[in-house]
């Protein structure tokens, strides 16, 4: 079984566990599954899930044994009320929103590919990140397997930007 | 100084989603390096992505009302479009790209409702990005099993007469609900009947709306 | 009226990407209408060129899907499935 990491940016004592002692880590902490995504908001390390997490294999113990259902696939199973929050999409979504459709169009990945990604991500993904956040990394995962460009040039990249200012705005003026 | 959004509402009078004036995420940061690899290495051009973005931008709930409003005055039409619905809307002039559209009609005993449990797959080519709601768990899980209770929650409560049906869009194709025409609309133009069909109304979650709430 | 095509999904739990929904997985339903070939997406999502195969929509009771004891058993789910999840079968007794 992969052991689970927990990116460590803040002091996580004295924190609920979100997994309810459901996790494979043994210490007690705060830890989301992050595998190959990297880094999640530890802000959000409270939430409790209100429902059964189907937990794909090797991810984390579960109640009962996994029985291949995996957990994007959701018809049938016990949820809340319809939420009716709406928020406008930012400037950031519609850009990933865009490059998605112009690298899938273009050939270098397909909406399965996409979708394939996301299905691989955590379980827990779909409450701790968004939508465009889920997305940019499944885009992300993709261009690197089409090889547009390496991991190395990518990193490189981030650092680069993020050295531009502490802001969306100032970041994206390269 | 950097300010604040939270006392405004954009134009649709939802809040601004936080932007270029908050801190930078982990997977903004990962945006903007991945933009700017795929114009290095000419995969696409800054005027392509704004471009898409407009096309975008510019596909709302109106383009699919327009369309729901023709096949209620033009028999002809509303054949073709529950024939072919990619074909029918492009006939209208709305670029649809590649998308694979079936529209299902309601009918006084049977009502259509659309979902995606697998993800979130939308009609985005002729209405516009999805409502939040569309992509939750709540909406995804539960419209398989419990149609008429998650309706319910939308203010829709249908007759225990009225069959319903949903359509689990897993695969290639997109739906549009083409709703009941409202009473009390003989004799109406085109434009003026659009403006009483809802996003929900073409989701199955609502119904057109009636001539005296317009 | 043409004599309805019976299919029941298998009820086969692979790993890795598929579009066939768990919860209609073994379960009968009949043909609403074909959508003739599609690439299969469950290669389509590894990087290779899909299959062509046929995809159908195919329609299933509620009574089916959950159960005789399901609120409204009349009421039915459509879904787009691919051949190679579907097996024809004959049609159930009258209900």
């Amino acid at each position: 079984m992969p052991r689970r990491e927990a990116v460590r940016e803040n002091d996580l004592t004295n924190r609920p566990c979100m997994m309810n002692g459901a996790c494979a880590k043994d210490d007690g902490c705060t830890c989301i599954a992050t595998l190959f995504l990297g880094r999640i908001d530890i802000d959000k390390c409270a939430w409790t899930p209100s429902h059964d997490l189907n937990y794909s294999v090797g991810m984390s113990k579960t109640s009962e044994p996994f029985d291949g259902r995996r957990w994007h696939d959701m018809g049938g199973t016990t949820a809340g009320p319809i939420p009716t929050d709406q928020h406008d999409f930012a400037l950031w979504e519609k850009r990933v929103d865009a490059l998605m459709v112009i690298c899938s169009t273009k050939g270098y990945f397909t909406v399965d590919g996409l979708r394939r990604v996301l299905e691989d991500m955590a379980p827990e993904t779909f409450e701790t990140m968004t939508y465009y956040e889920r997305w940019i990394a499944s885009v992300n995962q993709n261009l690197i397997e089409a090889g547009v460009y390496s991991t190395a040039e990518l990193a490189a990249r981030m650092s680069e930007v993020a050295a531009r200012g502490p802001t969306y705005g100032e970041a994206a003026d390269g | 100084m950097p300010h604040d959004h939270h006392d405004h509402l954009s134009p649709s009078g939802h809040p601004y989603r936080p932007d270029d004036d908050h801190p930078l995420t982990y997977w903004q940061q990962m945006e903007i390096a991945i933009r700017e690899l795929l114009i290095e290495k000419t995969v696409t051009t800054a005027t392509e992505i704004n471009a898409q973005i407009d096309a975008m931008d510019s596909r709302s709930p109106a383009n699919g009302a327009a369309v729901v409003a023709r096949a209620w005055t033009d028999p002809v039409f509303r054949d073709a479009l529950l024939a072919d619905a990619s074909a029918a809307s492009r006939d209208m002039g709305f670029d649809i790209g590649p998308m694979k559209l079936i529209a299902v009609e309601n009918a006084p005993d049977v009502h259509n409702v659309i979902v995606c449990t697998l993800c979130s797959c939308y009609p985005r080519n002729l209405l516009g990005l999805p409502p939040d709601w569309y992509k939750s768990r709540a909406y995804r899980a539960r419209t398989v099993n419990e149609p008429r209770k998650v309706l319910s929650e939308f203010g829709l409560t249908l007759p225990d007469t009225t069959t319903v049906r949903v359509h689990d869009s897993t695969a290639d194709m997109r739906y549009i609900v083409i709703p009941a025409r409202p009473e009390g609309t003989g004799g109406w133009g085109q434009d003026d009947l659009a403006q009483l069909v809802t996003r929900d109304s073409m989701i199955g979650t609502g119904v057109a709306k009636s001539p005296t709430s317009k | 009226m043409a004599e309805r095509q019976f299919m029941r999904v298998r009820a086969d739990m692979p790993p890795g990407h598929v579009r066939t929904p768990a919860y209609l997985r073994g379960k009968t339903g009949w043909v609403e209408r074909k959508l003739g070939p599609f690439p299969n997406p469950e290669e389509l999502a590894y990087g290779h060129p899909g299959t062509a195969l046929d995809l159908m929509r195919v329609r299933f009771t509620m009574a089916e899907v959950w159960g005789p004891k399901t609120a409204f058993p009349k009421d039915t789910i459509d879904a787009e499935i691919y051949t190679h999840w579907l097996e024809p079968v004959e049609p159930p007794h009258a209900t």
